[in-house]
C-alpha cells in the first residue's frame, strides 16, 4: 500500500485542508519527491484546465472505479448514497478536462474533414470545400494533452499494479505505432480525409487509454 | 424518503468479518437476504475475487460472500443495496454470489475481479481492470469495460457498450445497438440484429456476423487488423471502404456507380437498394465482405 498523498494533494491544491492537515502535507512534500512531482503535474493541469470549457467527456469509464475503490473507508457502515466529490482538480478530472480540450479544439476540424469527404456541394453556390488536414493547432492540442497525461501516469506508476502498467504500456506502444504509420502516410497525402480521420481516432484512442490509466485505482 | 433496512445486520456482518479477518486460515462466510420492492439497485465493489450475479424469482436480494482476509459491508436503503469489500494486506479475494430480482439495475466495480452476470433485465454496468467478464441474457442496456480481461456477452437485448484494452471482446446474440472497442484485442460480434453497430480496434481483428437492417448504420474500423463482415440474408446497403495499404475481398459484386471518382484508398458501392450504410476501414489490414452462413447468423 502506498504512503503517498494522492487524495490530500487535490484538497491541498484547492486550499481545502485545515491547518493541521496542511502542515502534515507540507511536511510530507518536503521529504517526498514523488509527491512533489505529482503536485507539480496537478498544478500544470490546473493551469491548462483553467482555460477550458469544463465539458465532461463523452465516455468516462473509470471515474467510478477510482472514486469507489480508491477510497479506503474506515466506517463500519458505508454511506447509503455514494459520495460525490464536489468539483475539485483531482487527477482523473483534470485528465478528463484535458480530453475535453482536445475534443473542443478538434470539433471544427472534424466537421471540416467530414465535409471534405462529401461528394457534392450545394447547387448554385459555386462553393467548393477543400480537403482539410488535421491542423497544426489540433496536433499541438493533442500533444499537450497527451504529454500532461503521461506525466500524471508516470507519477502514479509505482502505485499501480505492475501487470496493469505493463498492459497499458504495451497498448500505448501499439497505438503509437499506429499514429506513426498514419502520420507517415499523411506526409505523402496530407489532405486525404480518411488518413486525417484515422490519425485523429488513433490520437483519441491514446488519450482514452491514458485517461483510463491515470484514473485506475491504487494497487493493494 | 430512504430507510436503512439492515443496519443491525450490516453491523453484525462487519463485526463477524473483522473478528475473522486476522486469521490467515480462517474462511469467513456471510449470507444475508434483503427485501426490496419494485425496481431495485445493486452496487458491488470488490477489489479482487469474483462476483456472480444471477436472477431469482423473489423480491429479495441475497448476498453470500466468502473470504479470508477482507472486510465486507452490506448496506441498504430503500431498494438500493450496496456491497463493498475493504482490503487487508495479503489475500484480499472475496467471492460473492448474489441473487437479485429480474429487473434489478446492477453495477459492479472491481480491479482483479472476475464478474459473471446472468438474466438481469435492469441496466448493467461493469468495470474491472484485469478481471474477466461474462454476461448473458441481459434485457436492459449494458456498459461493460475491462483493461486486460476478456469480455464475453451472450444474448443481449438492450444497447451495449463494451470494451477491453487488451482483452478479447465477444458479443454473441445482440438485438440492440452495439458499440465495441479494443486496442490490441480482437472483437467478435456474432448473431447481431441491432441496427446501430460499431466496432473499433487498433491491432486486433474485427469480425461481424449478422443481418444488415435496411436503415441500419454499421461502422467497423481497425488499424492493422483485418475487418470481416459475414452478412446473412438479403442486404441493401451503401458500402464505404477505406484503407491505406490493405485489401478488399468481397463475395458480393462491387460495382462502382457511373461517374464515381475512384480513389486509391476509398471506394463506395451499393448492394441491393442501398438503404443501410456500412463503413469499413482498415489502414493496413484486409477487409472482407462475406456471405454469412446459417450456422453463424440468425435469419429473421
Amino acid at each position: 500500500m502506498s504512503d503517498h498523498l494522492d487524495a490530500e494533494l487535490s484538497a491541498y491544491l484547492d486550499d481545502e485542508l485545515d491547518a493541521a492537515a496542511r502542515e502534515r502535507v507540507e511536511a510530507h512534500l518536503a521529504t517526498c519527491p514523488e509527491c512533489r512531482g505529482t503536485l507539480e503535474d496537478l498544478q500544470r493541469l490546473v493551469r491548462r484546465a483553467g482555460t477550458l470549457d469544463d465539458r465532461p467527456p463523452a465516455r468516462d469509464l473509470w471515474a467510478g472505479i477510482a472514486e469507489r475503490i480508491g477510497e479506503q473507508d474506515t466506517a463500519d457502515v458505508l454511506p447509503l448514497v455514494p459520495r460525490r466529490r464536489r468539483f475539485a482538480f483531482s487527477v482523473p478530472q483534470l485528465a478528463a478536462a484535458a480530453l475535453a480540450l482536445v475534443t473542443l479544439s478538434t470539433a471544427v476540424t472534424m466537421l471540416a474533414t467530414r465535409r471534405a469527404g462529401a461528394p457534392a456541394t450545394p447547387a448554385g453556390t459555386g462553393a467548393v470545400l477543400q480537403p482539410v488536414s488535421l491542423g497544426d493547432q489540433t496536433v499541438r492540442s493533442y500533444d499537450g494533452a497527451i504529454s500532461d497525461l503521461q506525466h500524471a501516469l508516470t507519477a502514479r506508476r509505482t502505485q499501480l499494479d505492475t501487470g496493469t502498467v505493463r498492459v497499458i504500456e504495451q497498448s500505448l506502444t501499439v497505438i503509437d505505432a499506429a499514429i506513426a504509420q498514419a502520420r507517415s502516410a499523411l506526409a505523402r497525402d496530407p489532405n486525404n480525409p480518411y488518413l486525417n480521420s484515422h490519425l485523429q481516432r488513433a490520437l483519441d484512442r491514446k488519450l482514452d487509454v491514458l485517461r483510463q490509466a491515470v484514473a485506475l485505482p491504487v494497487a493493494s | 424518503m430512504s430507510t436503512r433496512i439492515p443496519l443491525c445486520v450490516a453491523a453484525a456482518l462487519c463485526g463477524a468479518a473483522l473478528a475473522g479477518a486476522p486469521t490467515a486460515q480462517a474462511q469467513n462466510r456471510i449470507d444475508t437476504t434483503i427485501a426490496v420492492r419494485g425496481a431495485a439497485q445493486l452496487s458491488v465493489t470488490n477489489q479482487s475475487g469474483e462476483v456472480h450475479v444471477r436472477v431469482w424469482d423473489r423480491t429479495q436480494i441475497r448476498v453470500t460472500a466468502e473470504y479470508d482476509r477482507a472486510r465486507v459491508e452490506v448496506t441498504a436503503t430503500g431498494n438500493r443495496v450496496s456491497v463493498r469489500s475493504s482490503t487487508w494486506r495479503g489475500d484480499n479475494d472475496v467471492s460473492y454470489a448474489i441473487s437479485v430480482p429480474s429487473g434489478t439495475a446492477v453495477e459492479v466495480n472491481g480491479v482483479s475481479t472476475d464478474v459473471t452476470v446472468s438474466g438481469v433485465c435492469g441496466e448493467v454496468t461493469i468495470q474491472t481492470v484485469s478481471g474477466e467478464v461474462t454476461a448473458s441474457c441481459l434485457t436492459g442496456d449494458a456498459s461493460i469495460q475491462s483493461v486486460s480481461g476478456d469480455v464475453a456477452l451472450t444474448d443481449v437485448r438492450g444497447a451495449v457498450d463494451v470494451g477491453s484494452t487488451s482483452g478479447e471482446v465477444v458479443v454473441r446474440g445482440a438485438r440492440g445497438d452495439v458499440t465495441a472497442h479494443a486496442v490490441s484485442g480482437d472483437l467478435t460480434l456474432e448473431d447481431i440484429t441491432g441496427s446501430q453497430v460499431s466496432g473499433e480496434t487498433v491491432s486486433g481483428d474485427l469480425s461481424y456476423g449478422g443481418r444488415i437492417a435496411d436503415a441500419g448504420r454499421y461502422h467497423f474500423q481497425s488499424h492493422s487488423g483485418d475487418v470481416t463482415l459475414r452478412i446473412a440474408g438479403t442486404v441493401n446497403a451503401t458500402v464505404e471502404v477505406s484503407t491505406f495499404s490493405g485489401d478488399l475481398e468481397s463475395d458480393f459484386p462491387v460495382q462502382l456507380p457511373p461517374g464515381t471518382r475512384v480513389s486509391a484508398h476509398e471506394w463506395q458501392f451499393q448492394l441491393g437498394t442501398g438503404g443501410a450504410r456500412i463503413k469499413l476501414e482498415s489502414f493496413s489490414g484486409t477487409i472482407e465482405l462475406r456471405r454469412g452462413s446459417a450456422t453463424t447468423n440468425r435469419e429473421e
